[in-house]
């Protein structure tokens, strides 16, 4: 057989406690066997591709309610575990006091992605791209593990021990992440270089916060993503800006810096040596934005979201336990719909089993889109959601987007005048998504427009005629 | 008028409701499940397969192997591939079939209760090999230490045209400038939304029937027919909803395995459907792709632009199977000279055997890459003869009554100087700086124009419509004409496949227009071999051509039968084109071809120096297609082209390495985005009819990928004065050219 046909990782059973002390209750039971679900977008894909194999135990702390909770106080900003991606872009103590976090989230993936995808789940999965790690990093951030045994706070410094390895112990869950707002004297930036401009593995990014008092750099922190084992801090091109001001010698000086800290090595999107360009360049003209004063300067007024602006996780009820074939139930497109589903079931392949093909799979890893509907309001890919996670939820699929047969949402009709459909796989996915943005945002921009769809792929049209059609149901010229 | 409405595609509505069934939508209630097992061996002999612990399974019901399959063998244009690898076989195939030449070829098909059961039964096949050494690439084939196919000969070089035209010296002598290099061109995924699926059943008149998506129904029946050695009445070939093609569903994948298990299966009295369904890692790694090859050029010209002699050898990776390789590589041969008028050309084009992955059709179909090295080629001799590339092209472009490089008249309707003029004046080439916005290489910083650096480049092609060097072209139609003294209706039966195109739409509105009736009257039935006739493939930019002439014809009988009084009238109509031929193989002179379309794009791009990404701006697509059925659908395949143009030229980087492919997936190969693609793409629609066409109709679909990737190098070299001859233009490879060329003092 072969090796892309080797089955997925399969979890015997699924539980999902309603508070902290039942999830650590949990956690020390199973242990090692046991593994956390929140967003689930990394780790259904760890189990779909073997990367982790060594659980039969899904916990799903998405039931439990407060761990979604963005606070500041005393100079000190808190995230809880089920902080998403969007729910920070969305926040403005991030994007007043952490801006390189937000524009982190900001970089990953895609709308469907990031109204799932959890900070801590990206700072767990321990992957040297990881964009939001790098943030955090240069923000100096704390990180809160608790147990049975109690809690305890590790510097993000010290959390990584090598690719997708961490101080964790097995029966940890990860609550909080800690790090000082940033100060009326300090300026911070993220900067991504990837291959595309959305659901881009980054290639190198950098963060970077500095602290200047009367123009001379008195504290600068720099991590480096992409380019070593783990996300590194780059001490050289730091000790090049402190004591200076942020001229252009000094930023030159620091970026050629910088590519010491740097050991990447060649892969399937770029070479070392690209990697090794890419940061110099990447932290120069991060760099140059701060010194202009134009770290802000690229920020979307109106962010595009596709879901709530106080994040999708967290308080979703209780379901209890799953087992293989237990039988669950949702509301899809306004009547409740129950059947029978496994511990790791997908949401998108339970809604196929109900009939409800209009849903596709095109990749089942988040990137094409094709299976996009709408789950408690939040465009989500139901290709990297549980269904169990989903029990008790409010689902919309394409099949429920129209009023009725007769009564098409304005975007189904306008694609059709369009001729923004050909092969019509990618459409309902694009529909689901263009048709949150629509209820979001009645009079979008055409790049408002093709951000809402940055997480849909289609290999016919080319795409013009679909923001054609979005922007004539929107009432816009197009 | 019906023809040059922008009529709305009749499949719209069940597309954006979710209402169409693709294959994996099927109503699946009581179906049995079928896994595919591949190989995962580029290169091995099986020495033994051991199927007793999945047979164990209680909820496995069947294991197809090799020996159930009557005639082990198939392929498109060469019986060189099993059905199944195994052992026991029946000993009617040509192939060996213990033999495993690619890392997907099939070894068995799992039938179980369910589709979790199917894939533990699949793991749980016992398979020993005997590993054989891996042929990679071009090179290691030409050596031919290891033979592939060694039932083929004694060489992996399997197949080679030639071109003897002229005199070389002569050629040589007059040339007063040289230019020459060696190309790559890489592989292309097709990277079709949906993935390979289908439905088995036993009909309720008893046939074998396979519901899947493809872009011929016949030639996947006659595959079947073929590999089961069953007569035609008992096989039926329906197509629902395709979810894409691009060449990519021309050859099998799921169908004869369906049709297998549904047959067998029935002989045991289990009369259930059976599904499968691919993931996308199994299509991508499972199904061809775009050629890759390896080609070098060497032109002349004199000092006042005149083309005097063309000289190529090119080599095309087949991969572990023909598919249509011997025709992607005639068509590269065709090509590879560009679109011109040459005096003296000695071309060797060679496909070779290779443990990798197939090469098959594409849209473009060989063209794009010709086309990549006859405009880098023609580029290049405009920049070492400071001529403009524009007026270089238009003083040897193809043109009304030229001989073409096969050494015969091109075939009548040739709008190639049309085509080059309309797309420059249309760009406005020469006259205004590239067109390009804002470039967006970090999303968090605002811009660098000191660092980007914008270009134009433009470039020309042609390519063939419908099928050539000889082959039996052919397609059918049937027209009913229903009512008493009016015509209430008409009802047209067609084989021709919808694969996103919007074929369907085109050709009821062109029996709309033949009939006179309303298009809300005329109603398709389409792509079931039960009801429909051999229409050939949705391909070669061939079925507005083909099937608008079919039903010409077949409406002209009807017309004649109504006139008699029937009622139902019906027409019936073999439509066949001026015959094609096969080039001498030693000189390459013949008619390959009765159609051609012709294109040509500006493209405007910008550079960031520093990161090496490329961004483009506007693209002007200037493509005659005779007659506009629908423009709304010609600007689709338009835009879709040249986007998945930009995909092949830009980002789309398929790594096979040692037989296998490394990156199977969409996170890692990279089609464009909606925040990728060109600024805008301008279609710029001419409409010279094709004499032969029906209503003038030229086929268009493959055209405006064809010019794109040589646009876009011409384009980077104008902003950066530097060459490349190989891509797709990532970062990497760009920044690692504009580094090279600034050591080595290069402009």
């Amino acid at each position: 057989m072969h090796e892309v046909q080797r089955a997925p990782h399969r979890a015997d059973s699924y539980e999902r406690p309603i508070d902290l002390a039942e999830a650590l209750e949990l956690l020390a039971e199973y242990g090692a066997d046991a593994r956390i679900l929140a967003g689930g977008t990394d780790l259904l894909l760890e189990m779909q591709r073997q990367i982790r194999t060594d659980f039969s135990v899904l916990v799903d702390i998405t039931g439990i309610a407060g761990l979604n909770s963005i606070t500041t106080a005393n100079g000190l900003i808190e995230i809880g575990p089920l902080v998403t991606h969007n729910q920070a872009v969305a926040s403005a103590i991030i994007t007043d006091a952490a801006l390189p976090l937000a524009q982190a989230c900001w970089e990953v993936g895609s709308p469907q992605l990031r109204n799932r995808a959890t900070i801590a789940g990206n700072v767990v999965t321990a992957s040297p791209a990881n964009d939001t790690i790098s943030a955090l990093w240069a923000l100096d951030s704390q990180i809160e593990l608790t147990s049975m045994r109690g809690a305890r706070t590790v510097p993000l410094r010290e959390f990584y021990t090598g690719v997708r390895r961490t101080v964790m112990e097995p029966d940890e869950l990860l609550t909080k992440i800690s790090f000082p707002a940033m100060r009326d004297d300090a300026t911070g930036i993220f900067v991504k270089l990837g291959l595309r401009r959305a659901q881009a593995i980054s290639v190198v990014h950098v963060a970077v916060v500095l602290t200047r008092v009367d123009d001379i750099v008195t504290d600068a922190a720099i991590a480096l993503g992409s380019v070593a084992p783990t996300i590194v801090s780059a001490p050289a091109a730091e000790a090049a800006l402190v004591g200076n001001r942020l001229d252009d010698a000094a930023i030159a000086a620091a970026a050629a810096a910088a590519v010491a800290a740097a050991s990447p090595i060649d892969d399937l999107r770029a070479t070392a040596a690209y990697r090794a360009a890419g940061v110099r360049i990447a932290v120069e003209r991060g760099l140059g934005a701060i010194a202009a004063g134009a770290e802000r300067s690229q920020w979307p007024d109106q962010p595009v979201l596709l879901g709530p602006q106080d994040g999708l996780l967290g308080g979703g009820g209780a379901i209890g336990a799953v087992g293989p074939n237990d039988t669950i139930a949702m509301r899809v497109n306004g009547a409740t719909v129950s059947g029978a589903t496994r511990p790791d079931e997908t949401l998108l392949d339970w809604l196929r089993v109900q009939g409800l093909t209009g849903t596709k799979e095109g990749c089942a890893e988040g990137e094409c889109g094709a299976c996009t509907v709408w789950l408690d309001g939040a465009a989500v890919m139901s290709c990297l959601v549980t269904a169990p996670a989903a029990a008790g939820s409010n689902v919309v699929t394409i099949e429920g987007l129209a009023a009725s047969p007769d009564d098409l949402h304005p975007v189904q009709q306008t694609f059709i005048d369009h001729g923004a459909v050909q092969c019509g796989f990618c459409i309902p996915g694009i529909l689901m998504a263009a048709g949150h943005l629509l209820g979001d945002n009645p009079n979008p921009t055409r790049a408002e427009v093709a951000r809402a769809l940055s997480g849909n792929l289609c290999r016919c049209t080319g795409y013009y005629k679909i923001i054609d059609a979005v922007m004539d149901a929107a009432g816009g010229a197009t | 008028m019906t023809v040059g409405d922008r009529h709305s595609r009749i499949d719209a509505l069940g597309k954006v409701t979710g209402e169409a069934d693709f294959p994996a939508d099927l109503p699946a209630e009581g179906a049995l499940h079928g896994k595919v097992v591949f190989s995962g061996q580029p290169h091995a002999r099986m020495i033994s397969m051991d199927t007793a612990a999945a047979l164990a399974d209680p909820e496995v019901v069947a294991v197809f192997t090799a020996a159930d399959v009557p005639v082990n063998e198939y392929g498109l244009t060469m019986f060189d591939q099993p059905v199944l690898v195994g052992l026991n076989a029946t000993g009617r195939a040509a192939v060996a079939s213990d033999v495993s030449r690619w890392e997907a070829d099939h070894i068995a098909f799992v039938v179980a209760e369910s589709a979790a059961a199917a894939a533990r039964a699949a793991a749980a096949i016992q398979v020993e090999w005997e590993q054989l050494p891996v042929v990679a690439d071009i090179e290691a084939a030409r050596r031919g230490e290891v033979l592939v196919h060694p039932e083929a000969g004694g060489s992996n070089t399997y197949y080679t045209y030639r071109i003897r035209k002229g005199d070389m010296e002569t050629g040589w002598a007059e040339a007063d400038v040289i230019v020459e290099d060696t190309y790559e061109v890489p592989h292309q995924e097709h990277a079709y939304l949906q993935p390979e699926a289908g439905v088995g059943f036993i009909d309720a008149k008893g046939r074998v029937t396979v519901k899947v998506a493809g872009q011929w129904t016949y030639e996947d029946l006659g595959q079947i027919l073929h590999a089961l050695d069953l007569p035609a009445d008992q096989v039926r070939v329906v197509y629902t909803a395709v979810g894409g093609a691009f060449g990519g569903r021309e050859d099998m994948s799921v169908q004869i395995v369906l049709a297998l298990a549904a047959w067998r299966l029935s002989q045991r009295g289990e009369t259930r459907p059976i599904r499968t369904v691919w993931s996308r890692e199994e299509s991508v790694v499972g199904h061809h792709k775009r050629h890759r090859g390896r080609i070098h050029a060497r032109w002349g010209a004199t000092k006042d632009g005149r083309i005097t002699a063309v000289e190529a050898t090119g080599y095309l990776d087949a991969g572990a199977y023909n598919y249509t390789t011997n025709k992607v590589l005639g068509n590269m041969h065709l090509t590879v000279a560009g679109a011109y008028d040459i005096p003296n050309a000695h071309i060797d084009s060679h496909a070779v055997y290779t443990n990798s992955v197939p090469g098959g059709a594409f849209r473009g179909f060989g063209a794009p890459q010709g086309a990549f090295v006859a405009e880098s080629q023609m580029n290049k001799l405009a920049a070492a003869l400071d001529m403009d590339p524009v007026e270089l092209r238009l003083l040897n472009c193809l043109r009304e009554g030229s001989i073409g490089i096969t050494q015969v008249e091109m075939p009548a309707g040739v709008s190639l100087p049309e085509v080059i003029t309309g797309c420059r004046d249309r760009s406005e080439w020469g006259a205004r700086p590239a067109h390009v916005a804002d470039v967006k290489v970090f999303e968090s910083l605002p811009g660098m124009p000191d660092r980007i650096r914008t270009g134009r480049g433009f470039a020309c092609a042609y390519k063939n419509v419908g099928f050539s060097f000889g082959f039996p072209e052919r397609c059918e139609a049937r027209v009913e004409l229903h009512g008493d003294d009016e015509i209430d209706r008409v009802v047209l039966h067609h084989g021709g496949a919808d694969v996103g195109q919007g074929s369907h739409t085109a050709l009821l509105q062109m029996a709309a227009e033949v009939t006179g009736v309303a298009i809300e009257r005329v109603e398709g039935v389409f792509s079931d071999t039960a009801s429909s006739g051999d229409s050939g493939s949705a391909s070669a930019s061939r079925l507005s051509w083909m099937a608008g002439n079919s039903i010409l014809g077949a409406a002209e009988e009807a017309a004649k039968a109504w006139l008699d009084g029937d009622r139902p009238a019906v027409g019936e109509f073999r439509f066949i084109p001026p015959a094609t031929e096969m080039l001498d193989p030693a000189t390459g002179v013949g008619q390959p071809n009765f159609a051609y379309g012709y294109v040509a794009e500006a493209v405007d791009i910008a550079v960031d120096l520093d990161t090496g990404h490329i961004h483009v701006g506007s693209v002007v697509c200037a493509t005659d297609v005779g007659r506009a059925i629908n423009p709304t659908l010609i600007e689709g395949q338009v835009e879709g082209a040249v986007v998945q143009a930009h995909g092949y030229t830009i980002s789309e980087d398929l790594q096979v390495v040692a037989g296998h492919v490394l990156n199977p997936r969409y996170s890692g190969y990279l089609i464009p985005g909606i925040l990728d693609i060109p600024d805008e793409v301008v279609s710029h629609i001419l409409e010279y009819p094709d004499p032969r066409g029906p209503f003038g109709v030229r086929g268009m679909a493959e055209m405006p990928f064809i010019p794109y990737a040589p646009a876009v190098v011409a384009a980077l070299h104008d902003a950066t004065g530097v060459w490349f001859n190989e891509f797709p233009l990532t970062p990497s490879r760009v920044l690692a050219g504009l580094n090279a060329a600034a050591t080595t003092g290069a402009p």
